[in-house]
């Protein structure tokens, strides 16, 4: 799974493909989420195959960004969303 | 008449003092139930706060159900999985964050970045983890924890 784009370059390690969760002992209020901060070039399709390993499941993560993402084809660098684990 | 008078206050008196001694020995047994013992004094009111942070614990294994660590560390090695045990305390929801990074030279880099939503209704324990499949590069590492985006604790640690 990505982690974020938030990583500077420079020679730092490359931390893309961490994986993340979490659970808790309390109710859960939602499923635990990722933030994620858009880079250029990326669309939900293909922030969906890196982090669910399938293009298809962008409409989850568009569900869960309803409130920023009016439209799935009009994303832009900078916006932080929520990935759900 | 004159004859009979001493017998008659006698039986009198004997009658007063059955009925004084059985209101007495129902007095005995009609006494005023205890009260009941004063109740214990409240516990310290830890339910009825807004959500914060107790305590951060890392490990790399942690007991699924109680989410505990199973052993406090601050050292790993490359193919860890890095457990944060966030305990808190108080109630109602709150989203609670953990910002990972890496330092280096006096450069950041962002690992990860996660959120757990809860409904707490007292003490609770949530437990983060990352893992990196083709293993953490050695250095020195930190995660931050928030609660509703406010910081609320930092704990650094290694992996070697």
């Amino acid at each position: 799974m990505n982690a974020s784009s938030k990583s500077p370059g420079g020679g730092m390690p490359d931390f893309s493909d961490v994986e993340s969760g979490a659970s808790s002992t309390a109710k859960e209020a939602a499923p635990a989420y990722k933030l994620y901060t858009i880079k250029s070039g990326d669309s939900l399709s293909k922030i969906a195959k890196h982090e669910y390993g399938n293009a298809n499941d962008w409409r989850r993560i568009f569900e869960a960004n309803q409130d920023i993402i009016k439209n799935p084809d009009k994303i832009f660098p900078g916006q932080e969303i929520k990935i759900p684990q | 008449m004159k004859a009979s008078t001493p017998v008659s206050v006698a039986v009198i008196v004997a009658a007063l003092a059955f009925s004084m001694a059985a209101c007495q020995k129902k007095e005995d047994t009609t006494a005023m139930p205890t009260p009941p013992p004063a109740a214990a004094p409240a516990a310290v009111d830890v339910i009825n706060v807004p959500v914060s942070v107790k305590q951060l614990t890392l490990s790399n294994s942690i007991d699924e159900t109680t989410k505990k660590a199973a052993t406090a560390m601050n050292s790993f090695v490359a193919n860890d999985t890095i457990y944060a045990v966030v305990d808190t305390i108080g109630s109602g929801r709150a989203a609670i964050k953990t910002l990972w990074t890496y330092h280096r030279n006096g450069q950041t880099a962002q690992v990860n970045e996660t959120v757990q939503e809860i409904d707490a209704t007292g003490p609770a324990s949530t437990a983060f983890h990352i893992s990196k499949p083709g293993g953490w590069p050695v250095g020195d590492y930190q995660v931050e924890v928030f609660v509703n985006d406010a910081p609320a604790t930092v704990q650094k640690f290694t992996v070697n």
